[in-house]
């Protein structure tokens, strides 16, 4: 009996290391050489084009495979759409409108109608016409009241969008196709988020592949959401979840004929990308952070890094309802308190800077250095503001409010290095000046769901991101009674500056307003602004003409080549 | 022992009725939502509350859990949340990966401790014993991931012989035996590391147990008869060592579609623990509830087997 069970054992090991070592001559052929080798491998338009130029992409989570722009309610997923599907406008680095479907636009007098005039020779992926009638469906898409997608508050503001939720019309009234290639679109109250919200933030579905399929029922047409017909560069090929996304050139771009034949969307750990971009299996991915050591060794082997500052923020939340939190001399003590830039060269390794207000110094709407405290490290200024004008006291190195020390919670979410690494630092900062501040980790979720109960006593502190696109508002980050205003800020004076920011299209005419509101919340304080920070794109030098804005990842993917 | 198996099938239904009342309400009433993740990203609160009444969240537990259990009784786990796809197909996408490194990574650990373990106890305190002690216990303290990255590190980056991660290569298309092979190419890395990590922990009970059987009576009895030693080994004391090293086969066949989160994250190996991981963290409720009882049913179903396998193995064990 014995030796039966030793000599399978020792058969298996035996298959084990055979089957091993002839797997390792494959490997030349397959991973060998970067793109060219497997694409002479695969049959089928290798051999009649000759050569096929692949793009491998590393992606650190699967996308879901809700190939609807109108449901997809994932970053991964949202890019991979973003090839595939396009709005009527998009933005360029600096934030400003330019053509995508419509080819220009005129806004009415009184700034309620946006009238667009869609380029004529844009096709389907499956050949259709691509016309105004589907930029109306899109729309009325998600007017339905079984409409489950996230985006519906985006055209809230249309005209008649209230009678096609409630079903008492069959259109939306303030919709109007005008011909094939021009379509009107008219808002209750001018809304100034128009070209970011409905232009920008709606990509167009096709009429003719949605319209016989009940709203109610889309998120269940996992076979229509898993073959995608769109207008954009690419089309989709093949999508396996969890490990990859294949798409192809779509040759009827109207655009141009992209010059990358294939883009492979491949499903990485951020811990093994490295080996994989230096062992030519991967051609590009993005990470969020990236340390020098990384950028050293990816630029001894000639690799490309970019980075960019993104439209976001890490900040600290506060809960105004705490009497002593909702101080403001508080708040800003506690600001002068923590070593901001600290955080920014040991954590983000310089890549990024402090945030002092909601906006980033690369976005129109910022109001200057010169206009905003920038509340430089100083523990001896906290304490200054502390014991003088906050009326605490400090002794034997701890604050006390009355008698009793004074400490406070903060929690913190998961999952983010360089945020988790800033609440220990916090913490630190705080010691300094005596506060003895109690960390909590939790998990993501949860932190949320503490944050929107919005009970008075739920939390004190709490760190949190925020990122927005292309517009300037901020309603609901500090207007009153905003949904991400965890912090329960309300003052009349940001509220009247808020609504009036939105009487108008015009991002120039709106800017001074934006730019005192920005002013405000930097002496206001109703959150700790941390830092800002910046993404990584890290290129094979032979991936030519890639432009990575804050705004689009894969703006101009049309004009990517790969070099032979 | 018909009888004993259907009377056990039978007692499974109110345990499974218990089971799933039990993870139903701890997952509903742990905080979050399925949208909680896109707070960063600015999704509006009245959005989120307009989809959350769609999906039923906000109905009482009792509600929620008799309309998912109609719809399962119906056959229907549900739509994923997160994926819009049939929850029975988003699983069955990942079930036969699991089970494809779980269960080759199970039979060789089990067969390699169960060969290391008995050399071990039968040549008790010798140099052989001592080596395979000794690599057992940096087997059990080495941690799995630091294990993968260094094998990743000589296999992958130095020695450029085996991919870093994923199951197949990308965009190949192989099929038949090419598809086979690049696909072992691709597990052998973590079926290696699940190897090494099961095998260090069983060979040390396959080794004290059968060290406990060879200092029992009827071996000493048996070798007084005049029994050669090499008999009494693989006759009487193997057999008795098979008790307890069933039980432990038994405990690790009910986790085969657990996966392992830190194996299948480092290796990006589709299976089924990064899945449930990710469901979780996104509050993905029918995802969550169908994974996990899946995965109870497994234990369930192991445990029979294993008392099924006791009786087989020791005929003094009866059911009645």
């Amino acid at each position: 009996m014995k030796k039966r069970w030793i000599s399978l054992a020792l058969a298996t090991l035996l298959a084990m290391s055979a089957l091993t070592s002839c797997g390792n001559p494959e490997k030349t052929n397959t991973t060998g050489k970067s793109s060219e080798a497997t694409s002479e491998e695969s049959t089928g338009p290798a051999e009649e084009t000759g050569q096929e130029k692949i793009l491998r992409l590393g992606s650190i989570s699967s996308p879901t495979g809700i190939f609807n722009p109108l449901y997809a309610s994932d970053d991964y997923t949202a890019y991979i759409n973003n090839l595939i599907f396009q709005s009527l406008v998009s933005v360029d680095a600096g934030a400003n409108l330019k053509s995508n479907l419509a080819e220009s636009w005129d806004v009415s007098e009184d700034s309620k109608t946006v009238t667009f005039h869609l380029f004529e020779n844009i096709k389907w992926s499956d050949g259709e016409p691509f016309t105004a009638e589907d930029v109306q469906f899109t729309l009325e898409f998600m007017a339905d009241k079984n409409y489950t997608g996230l985006n519906s508050t985006y055209i809230q503001q249309i005209a008649g969008f209230d009678e096609k939720q409630n079903g008492t019309a069959e259109n939306i009234s303030g919709i109007n196709v005008i011909n094939n290639y021009t379509i009107a679109i008219t808002t209750k109250e001018v809304y100034a988020s128009f070209f970011e919200k409905i232009g920008r933030g709606i990509s167009i579905i096709a009429k003719h592949i949605w319209e016989d399929v009940p709203v109610e029922d889309v998120e269940q047409s996992t076979e229509l959401l898993q073959n995608p017909v769109g207008t954009g560069p690419f089309k989709l090929t093949e999508y396996v979840p969890d490990q990859y996304t294949a798409l192809e050139k779509n040759p009827d771009y109207f655009e141009g004929n992209p010059k990358i034949d294939k883009i492979i969307i491949q499903v990485v750990n951020p811990d093994t990308a490295q080996a994989q971009l230096l062992n030519n299996e991967l051609d590009m991915i993005r990470v969020e952070s990236l340390n020098p050591d990384d950028i050293k060794i990816y630029e001894d082997a000639g690799f490309d890094v970019r980075s960019n500052l993104l439209n976001a923020y890490q900040h600290m939340v506060i809960n105004l309802n705490d009497p002593l939190l909702a101080n403001k001399d508080f708040r800003q003590a506690m600001a002068y308190a923590i070593n901001r830039e600290g955080i920014v060269s040991s954590l983000l390794y310089g890549y990024g800077n402090v945030a002092n207000t909601v906006y980033t110094k690369e976005f129109f709407a910022y109001p200057g250095d010169d206009a905003i405290n920038d509340y430089a490290y100083s523990p001896e200024k906290a304490l200054e503001i502390l014991t003088m004008k906050v009326g605490l006291e400090y002794k034997d190195k701890t604050l006390y409010q009355d008698g009793t020390p004074v400490k406070l919670t903060l929690l913190y979410p998961s999952g983010n290095k360089a945020r988790e690494g800033a609440a220990t630092v916090i913490q630190q900062n705080f010691k300094e000046i005596g506060i003895d501040l109690k960390l909590e980790l939790v998990e993501f979720a949860t932190l949320t769901s503490i944050l929107q109960e919005r009970k008075t006593d739920g939390f004190q502190l709490a760190l949190l991101g925020n990122g927005f696109g292309a517009d300037a508002d901020v309603t609901q980050n500090v207007g009153t009674g905003g949904s991400n205003n965890h912090s329960q800020y309300s003052s009349e004076e940001i509220d009247a500056l808020l609504a009036e920011g939105l009487t108008s299209l015009d991002n120039e005419a709106r800017a001074p307003i934006y730019k005192k509101i920005a002013t405000i919340l930097n002496d206001e304080l109703p959150v700790i602004y941390l830092y800002n920070w910046e993404r990584f794109t890290i290129l094979n030098p032979k991936i030519q003409n890639v432009e990575v804005t804050t705004y689009s990842f894969y703006d101009g993917v049309e004009n990517w080549d790969i070099a032979e | 022992m018909r009888q004993y198996i259907i009377k056990r099938l039978l007692i499974l239904i109110p345990i499974f009725l218990g089971v799933s009342i039990i993870i139903f309400a701890l997952i509903h009433t742990a905080p979050g939502d399925p949208y909680a993740y896109m707070v960063e990203s600015g999704l509006p609160i009245e959005e989120k509350e307009i989809q959350l009444q769609k999906i039923g969240y906000y109905d009482s537990l009792p509600v929620k859990y008799i309309k998912w259990l109609g719809n399962v009784l119906h056959g229907n786990l549900g739509y994923s949340i997160r994926y819009a796809e049939p929850v029975t197909a988003v699983l069955g996408r990942r079930i036969g990966n699991t089970a494809l490194l779980s269960v080759t990574s199970l039979a060789a650990s089990t067969l390699l401790s169960v060969f290391l373990g008995i050399l071990a106890a039968v040549k008790k305190k010798t140099f052989t014993d001592h080596i395979i002690s000794v690599l057992s216990l940096i087997g059990i303290s080495v941690p799995t991931f630091f294990l993968a990255l260094g094998l990743i590190k000589i296999f992958s980056i130095d020695l450029n012989l085996l991919p870093v991660s994923g199951i197949e290569t990308t965009g190949t298309n192989y099929t038949g035996w090419r598809r086979a092979a690049d696909i072992f190419r691709h597990m052998f890395l973590p079926f290696l590391v699940l190897t090494c990590a099961q095998t260090a922990s069983m060979v040390r009970y396959t080794r004290s147990a059968m060290l406990e059987v060879l200092g029992q009576d009827y071996i000493r009895t048996a070798r007084a008869k005049g029994l050669a030693k090499r008999v009494v080994i693989h006759l009487h004391a193997f057999r008795n060592t098979l008790i307890p090293i069933t039980t432990l086969v038994a405990m690790s066949l009910g986790h085969l579609l657990s996966g392992t989160v830190l194996i299948e994250t480092v290796f990006v190996w589709p299976g089924m623990g990064n899945l449930l991981y990710q469901a979780v963290s996104n509050r993905d409720y029918p995802l969550i509830v169908s994974g996990t009882m899946l995965l109870s049913i497994c234990i369930l179903l192991a445990n029979l087997l294993a008392d099924i396998l006791y009786g087989i193995i020791d005929p003094r064990i009866r059911y009645d």
